[in-house]
């Protein structure tokens, strides 16, 4: 069920990224709905969910736009890492663990996207970039984090904390 | 006698740190298959498949929008400002091709006794299916492709006539525009001020809106003036619009002017454009 309901989300977030998201950009940048519920998973469940999300969520969305197939699942990996490293240190499913994996995770992403797009010869000016794009992203994604976790929250609460099935990385 | 014998299973953290491994194998190896077009095929049907869904929910989200404002404002207010803004963008695009066209390039096609293409230019409607704003990528997807005639390099406009892009990306059933605000667009420009026409190049900003660049500080443009395409460098036609010169500043210690660029296409709202399939950009060579 879980499973099932993580997969529709993840093609949620694939869809809604190409269509209403761009109309909806505080600060003129677009929420990252597949890096932040790949890490809010992460925190709720488990890394290794949301890492399985991350990849998921991400194909989805790399095949729907422009970026290469499998970007998306790289540039997951930073925040996804230090989502799975809170959760080994700190309190377990906390608000404060996902807010750094997501805004620090943010950052990595971009930084690794710059670089994968200055490797393919198609890299914007890293200056206005990081200033302009990744720091506006990490901010707007931090914002979005709490929504995004007190939903799964929610799910957990109905869903229970741990089902019966495969848990990866554990 | 032996001893029990004890094998250390690997913690989770080592676990992890293999599932990071194979997840960086994975990304690697399909973003080496997606550069190389392998993975082509599967993005088309990706992009057929969601078409139904995102255009769906675009104008669903665009309906909540427009709800969400009549409730701030009056529905009459609301309805006057979007038909003055329509009419805005196309009396601006009017005023472009008027100014520019008749001002120098119809004495230039007359001289060449050029017909004046823009009367028979071949416009092929398409409805966008995706959109992608995100600060390192700015572009649309259509649902046009390689099978209705369109080819790269192609340029793209609003219904209004503002240019939007250029198609770069083609596959059979769809395309992908580089919209003008991409950190990889530059177009050749002239700016249509008061004090007469000044060249520049309009260049896509990581994150915040196009740059005008490389506009004498003398040639004295201000805001609110149009920026068209100049024609120069063979990619764009002359005469189109692009946008209006925003935040102009002119310090006395620099060369050119620092200033913005507002699309005049509504690019986060483009649900059907405009491909214009005669114009043949240009590819220079070098000077002999």
């Amino acid at each position: 069920m879980r499973y099932a309901l993580g997969a529709l989300m993840a093609l949620a977030t694939a869809l809604l990224a190409y269509s209403v998201l761009p109309s909806v950009r505080p600060l003129g940048v677009q929420p990252d709905l597949a890096l932040l519920l790949a890490v809010c998973w992460a925190v709720a469940w488990s890394p290794g969910e949301g890492l399985l999300l991350a990849i998921v969520a991400g194909t989805l969305s790399d095949l729907l736009g422009t970026r290469p197939v499998g970007l998306s699942a790289l540039g997951a990996l930073p925040a996804l890492a230090l989502a799975a490293l809170g959760q080994a240190t700190v309190v377990q499913a906390s608000l404060p663990t996902a807010l750094v994996a997501v805004g620090l995770g943010t950052l990595a992403q971009h930084i690794l996207h710059l670089m994968v797009y200055t490797i393919t010869g198609e890299g914007p000016s890293w200056g206005d970039a990081l200033l302009r794009g990744a720091l506006p992203a990490a901010l707007v994604n931090a914002l979005w984090t709490p929504l995004v976790l007190v939903l799964l929250w929610g799910l957990r609460a109905l869903l229970g904390p741990r089902m019966a099935g495969p848990r990866l990385g554990e | 006698m032996e001893g029990p014998s004890f094998q250390p299973e690997p913690g989770p953290l080592l676990r992890w740190a293999l599932w990071l491994v194979g997840t960086l194998a994975l990304a690697i190896a399909s973003m080496s298959l997606s550069q190389a077009g392998a993975l082509d095929s599967l993005r088309s049907l990706a992009v057929q498949a969601a078409a139904p869904a995102t255009l769906a929910l675009r104008g669903a989200a665009l309906d909540a929008s427009d709800l969400v404002r009549s409730l701030l404002r009056r529905d009459q207010v609301l309805e006057e400002n979007e038909a003055l803004r329509r009419e805005v963008e196309e009396l601006r695009a009017e005023l472009a091709r008027r100014q520019d066209a008749s001002q120098r390039l119809a004495e230039l096609e007359r001289l060449l006794q050029l017909k004046s293409s823009r009367p028979q230019d071949g416009l092929l409607g398409a409805r966008v299916v995706a959109l992608e704003l995100g600060p390192l990528r700015q572009a649309v997807a259509i649902d046009r492709g390689s099978d209705d005639g369109l080819r790269e390099g192609m340029l793209v406009l609003s219904e209004g006539g503002s240019l939007v892009g250029t198609i770069t990306t083609l596959y059979p059933d769809h395309a992908w525009v580089t919209l003008v605000t991409d950190p990889r667009s530059a177009v050749n420009v002239t700016v249509q001020g008061g004090q007469g026409d000044a060249r520049g190049v309009v260049v896509g900003r990581a994150g915040s809106p196009p740059s005008l660049e490389l506009v004498p500080r003398e040639a004295g443009i201000e805001d609110g003036d149009l920026v068209v395409t100049s024609g120069l460098g063979g990619k764009f036609p002359p005469g189109l619009l692009v946008g209006v010169a925003r935040s102009v500043r002119a310090h006395p210690q620099d060369t050119f002017v620092r200033a913005q660029v507002e699309p005049s296409a509504p690019l986060s709202r483009l649900q059907a454009v405009l491909v214009l399939t005669t114009f043949q950009p240009i590819r220079l060579g070098e000077p002999s």
